[in-house]
């Protein structure tokens, strides 16, 4: 049920297309509201003083009584005030980055890769298209990289963004609240054409998605579905440097490095005492930068070697697809 | 010999001023050698002018081509991207920066302090060669070819994608140089607020743009190098590939942007605590009371400083670092508010029962006021980390700094510009003249920049050449109005230039203090004299004790201590003996 | 009708100085200081102000190498053996003795022993260029042996072993060769000082400029004595 903002604020924001979108016009009307708020506060002061107390010509000049120049009270009144409110916006706000960031355990995962100048997207069966099409009745989320310079995906209509940046995954989800069209756009500077690097979500039915999506993997027959890549290289099938089952067991066993077993979405304790929930990007930093983070009793360092320029992006999201099905 | 320091002043007393640092020595060849704080401040002007007009011809450009959703000014989509980088660097690097500081600064500085000179002359104008200098590889990053990759350099675009590589390198050399003219000039600032204040300038005795210049000089010195060390880093990437910062080779491009903005987000307050510290000027003189909160403005400039080097990373609340690092940044960021709050609050409550006098340059105060408060409250929404989701590099960020540096820096610039106009060149420019200009500046610039918040929350991505695809086409509107806004802030600057430099030669002449002010620089003539002060002085007011005018001749009253001293001062000096007692 | 004012704040005080200001005073005072003191104090103050910009410079180089030295340990472990302890330990010692003539050197100056402090500035000036010699061979090796920044890197062993070796010796060559500037800049610097030393500029009372060069030159000295330990002796 989408909250309600006033017109005003409403003329001032596109369309809404997700979940986090009505929370998202409710805090910016606050803050607009707010901010209008404290202007008038400034301004109409302002204008009054500066026409109310004009200086007429040759008026000798007065000095200024010590209760004009300085009161703590007020000074102290402008700290406390703004810094209440101020942390209380950090709050509200960074409560809501977090939501938008950290998606649901059940959302239906879509890799996003920019390139110059053009968005392409995976589906998790190793589906790749130049269209997004998205069912409207699960979370989404999506996991974006580059292939080359710098892209940022955006999306009005949900009020999300997130830079492509390559060499990293970066990541945002949101669940659709209508079907329907909404353009994506490019919104970091990628050179000639960065204004033409468009590109559109359609949210679909369930149907008509599971429709699309049947006539997609037929067309790409051929293809190795994600999951079942990533099993190959992990088993060594594949051979892609040291396999990785030689040190790390799928049958909770410990080898040199910690077992696999139900690895996915479990808490991690690290050897520096932090938490990790284990997500696409953790795993691909322990290909990519294997000291990084060490799991706890397998320290000090690591013996892993780097995977950088070893594997590419698609192998990497086949070994993440492969780890999700090890229960 | 005794005698000799005081004479000046005793014939300017008899109305026979000493030739004015404009005067003498004459030839351009003094004015390129000058070690004169006066005239390279002048020097400065004029360049930094220069700047402003060059890159407010590429603003220009761009709104020509932005009139149209399809590409219809522009031959190419490149030639569009380099006029917004160009009008980016050129703005920031070359006259942002050093606008304030470096041109009003160096004129006011050493006279605001009762000092004949800054603490390092050379320095001084080793810095405006340095600017010099680095403007020219930037002219010849234009002449090359023309850079594209934004006036941040991202990696990898501006190491490995953009076709015009010797442009970007040439760039690149040209705001690291410029960034030692910055180094010099805080560096230099430094010294001589500390070791040159004159007897009885006490640091609370200063007026507040010196706190202001003071907070800015530290920046410079601690930020500065670090933007220099990346650019060089980044002129290596461009040129070997070392593999740092470029991703194709194993490098962190985000490192880049970390290091980046460790020098630019300080450099914001660079570009903007000059400005506050010219408006606390404005306000108290032409209100003519005593300044609402002294210390409170002070120490807010410190305060700012200090606190701007740990936001950069608010710079980046989409390029994916940790969500900790996001609320972090978030956080410092709102803290900035709570000094700017208190100094606007100061400001507002300093104009209360003043005796105001609403001439050009207080007019620039509050128009300064007017748009710096939006600027400053749509910089909350920008904190507020899930807010900058949507509006990151967007029209609304666009809207955002320009209220902030545009509306901010160029009013503050303009309103000082003003202020000391009569000091500088010892005319008045045309009153009425100087409030049309004003008009056309401050409504062509609310004209041209609100209706960039209002694209930019509806989702108008910024740096786009075109906008005729889907979703966007709807903004033509709020472009053509933001186009028309900007020819009437040309005009308007324009106009200013024309009765400005008219004034100069035409203008009526100027009192020694036409404003009734009480910092020093209004105690000398009006230009100064080459040697600033024919004895060195020494205060016992503070800077905004404006009762200490002499309403008839609007000069300051010697106090009774003041007085005390200069009597056996005459005794002293007039006697022929007395250089023996002296010298020991 | 204009009457300036600097009366308001004339002073006694200041009268004396204004007269001491036309007088016989030393010829380095620059017209706007009052005493040399105050000149020295000044220039001492930008001195330090400068060294802070200078260490600020090479800060974003440590940061970068810390970086990413925490993300590859285990290359910049197997990268670090590359280079020689022992030329890192002789031009340790090398700068640190420099440091020390450069010092003895402002000492003589203070006591009015210009023989001397011309002496111990050549002295100065000769340990840098063993420091810049042993550093051309250390280059020289590992430009023959391909370790080098970027894509010229062509070490077959290390790039067997790690995608990135290169970035190691980046910043081994970006760090090591920003130093060897500033130990030439330094060079040229004593050299100027040493000529004006020698035509007799400086006295125990006027010896500003050696000290700003000496300065300096610890700066110089102390950077090094970060990039050994992180360079050469990495566990």
């Amino acid at each position: 049920m989408p909250l309600a903002v006033d017109p005003i604020t409403a003329f001032q924001l596109p369309e809404q297309g997700s979940s986090f979108a009505p929370h998202y016009d409710l805090l910016y009307a606050v803050l607009f509201w707010g901010s209008v708020f404290f202007f008038l506060v400034l301004i109409g002061p302002m204008i009054y003083f500066a026409l109310r107390y004009r200086r007429r010509p040759g008026e000798p000049i007065r000095p200024t009584p010590p209760h004009l120049t300085h009161n703590a009270l007020i000074e102290i009144a402008w700290i406390a005030v703004p810094l209440v409110l101020v942390v209380a916006l950090f709050v509200v706000g960074t409560v809501q980055y977090i939501d938008a960031s950290v998606a649901p355990a059940n959302a239906y995962t879509i890799q996003v890769r920019g390139s110059m100048w053009s968005w392409g997207y995976t589906y998790p069966n190793g589906v790749e298209s130049g269209v997004l099409k998205v069912p409207s009745d699960r979370p989404i989320k999506f996991l974006i990289g580059s292939k080359d310079t710098i892209h940022s995906f955006y999306v009005p209509a949900f009020r999300l963004k997130m830079d492509a940046v390559p060499n990293r995954y970066t990541t945002w989800w949101f669940q659709p609240t209508r079907q329907g069209r909404f353009p994506v756009y490019c919104a970091e500077f990628c050179g000639d054409q960065h204004s033409q690097m468009v590109s559109a979500i359609e949210v679909v039915s369930p149907e008509e998605f599971e429709r699309w999506m049947a006539q997609k993997l037929k067309e790409m027959q051929e293809g190795i579905p994600l999951a079942e890549l990533g099993r190959r290289i992990y088993t060594g099938e594949l051979p892609r440097g040291a396999a990785c089952l030689a040190c790390h067991s799928l049958d909770g066993s410990r080898l040199v490095g910690p077992s696999f077993k139900g690895l996915w979405g479990r808490q991690e304790r690290m050897q520096d005492g932090s938490t990790v929930t284990v997500d696409e990007e953790y795993i691909r930093e322990s290909l990519m930068r294997p000291q990084a983070r060490i799991v706890e009793g397998f320290g000090p360092v690591s013996a892993m070697q780097t995977y950088e320029g070893v594997l590419s992006d698609r192998e990497v999201l086949g070994i993440i697809e492969f780890l999700k099905t090890v229960k | 010999m005794t005698t000799e320091a005081p004479a000046p002043a005793t014939a300017e007393l008899r109305g026979e001023p000493a030739p004015s640092y404009l005067q003498e020595p004459r030839g351009l060849w003094s004015w390129l050698t000058t070690l004169d704080h006066k005239r390279i401040g002048i020097l400065y002007l004029i360049s930094v002018t220069a700047a402003l007009f060059v890159g407010g011809l590429f603003a220009m450009l761009i709104r020509l081509e932005l009139i149209s959703p399809e590409l219809s000014f522009f031959s190419s989509t490149l030639a569009y991207n380099q006029a917004f980088t160009l009008h980016g660097a050129i703005m920031v690097f070359m006259f942002v920066i050093p606008g304030i500081p470096a041109a009003l600064g160096n004129f006011v500085l050493p006279l605001m302090l009762g000092a004949q000179d800054v603490a390092l002359p050379r320095l001084n104008l080793a810095s405006w060669y340095f600017w010099l200098a680095g403007s020219a590889l930037m002219i010849g990053a234009i002449l090359a070819g023309g850079i594209d990759t934004g006036w941040t350099f991202y990696i990898p675009y501006s190491s490995t994608y953009s076709r015009e590589g010797d442009a970007v390198l040439l760039a690149l050399g040209g705001v690291f140089i410029l960034g030692f003219s910055s180094i010099f000039t805080g560096l230099n600032f430094v010294v001589t607020m500390h070791k040159l204040r004159c007897r009885g300038m006490g640091w609370f005795r200063m007026p507040l743009f010196l706190w202001a210049i003071y907070a800015t000089a530290l920046l410079q010195i601690v930020a500065t190098p670090v933007l220099g060390i990346t650019l060089a880093l980044a002129m290596v990437e461009r040129a070997f590939g070392v593999g740092i910062f470029r991703p194709e080779l194993g490098g962190d491009p985000v490192l880049f942007q970390h290091f980046f903005w460790f020098y630019s987000h300080p450099a914001v307050y660079i570009m903007i605590l000059p400005a506050m510290g010219v408006i606390s000027e404005l306000i108290a003189v032409h209100s003519h009371k005593k300044i609402f909160g002294y210390r409170a403005i002070a120490f807010s400039s410190l305060a700012i400083a200090l606190i701007s080097f740990l936001v950069w990373g608010h710079h980046m609340f989409t390029s994916g670092q940790s969500q900790v690092a996001g609320a972090v940044f978030s956080f410092l960021t709102f803290l900035v508010a709570i000094p700017t709050a208190i100094k606007a609050v100061n400001w507002v409550a300093t104009l209360y029962k003043g005796q105001i006098a609403l001439r050009t340059p207080m007019l620039y105060a509050l128009g300064f006021l007017f748009v710096f408060i939006v600027g400053g409250l749509t910089g909350i929404f920008l904190a507020t980390v899930s807010i900058n989701l949507h509006l990151h590099d967007t029209y609304f960020v666009v809207a955002h700094f320009h209220y902030v540096m545009v509306g901010g820096t160029v009013m503050a610039f303009l309103g000082g510009l003003h202020h000391w106009w009569p000091k500088m060149f010892g005319r008045m420019y045309n009153e009425r003249a100087a409030k049309l200009g004003w008009l056309l500046v401050v409504g062509g610039f609310i004209w041209t920049f609100l209706p960039q918040f209002i694209m930019g929350s509806r989702g108008m991505p910024r740096r786009y050449a075109t906008y005729n695809m889907e979703g966007l086409e709807v903004h033509q509107p709020l472009h053509l109005m933001s186009s028309l806004g900007a020819w009437v802030i040309g005009a308007g600057m324009v106009w200013t230039l024309c009765y400005l430099v008219y004034s100069i030669f035409k203008g009526r002449r100027a009192e020694v203090n036409p404003w009734r002010a009480v910092s020093l620089e209004w105690d000398v003539p009006s230009p100064p004299a080459t040697h600033n002060f024919p004895i060195d002085p020494h205060v016992d007011f503070g800077p905004y004790d404006f009762e200490r005018i002499d309403e008839a001749t609007g000069l300051i009253r010697p106090g009774p201590e003041s007085q005390r001293l200069l009597a056996a001062a005459a005794v002293k000096t007039l006697p022929p003996g007395a250089e023996e007692e002296n010298s020991g | 009708m204009s009457a300036p004012v600097a009366q308001t704040t004339g002073t006694a005080a200041v009268a004396e100085a204004a007269a001491e200001h036309h007088q016989g005073h030393h010829p380095a005072l620059q017209h706007h200081f009052e005493n040399l003191e105050q000149q020295a104090d000044a220039a001492t103050l930008a001195m330090w102000l400068f060294l802070v910009t200078e260490i600020l410079l090479f800060g974003g180089l440590f940061v970068g190498f810390a970086i990413y030295q925490t993300w590859y340990p285990e290359l910049w472990h197997a990268a670090h053996k590359k280079l020689d302890p022992v030329l890192g330990t002789v031009n340790t010692v090398v700068l640190l003795v420099s440091s020390f003539t450069v010092a003895y050197a402002i000492r003589m100056a203070q006591l009015g022993k210009q023989r001397a402090t011309s002496w111990l500035l050549g002295a100065t000036i000769a340990l840098a260029g063993v420091f810049l010699v042993v550093k051309y061979f250390e280059y020289s090796h590992k430009i023959h042996e391909g370790l080098l920044p970027g894509a010229a890197f062509s070490h077959a062993e290390l790039a067997a072993q790690f995608s990135n070796a290169h970035v190691f010796f980046s910043f081994y060559f970006l760090m090591t060769g920003l130093h060897g500037l500033h130990v030439l800049a330094g060079m040229i610097v004593l050299g100027g000082l040493l000529w004006k030393n020698a035509r007799g500029a400086y006295s125990p009372e006027y010896f500003t400029p050696l000290e700003m060069g000496g300065l300096y030159w610890h700066l110089v000295d102390i950077i090094w004595i970060f990039l050994f330990p992180l360079f050469y002796l990495i566990k």
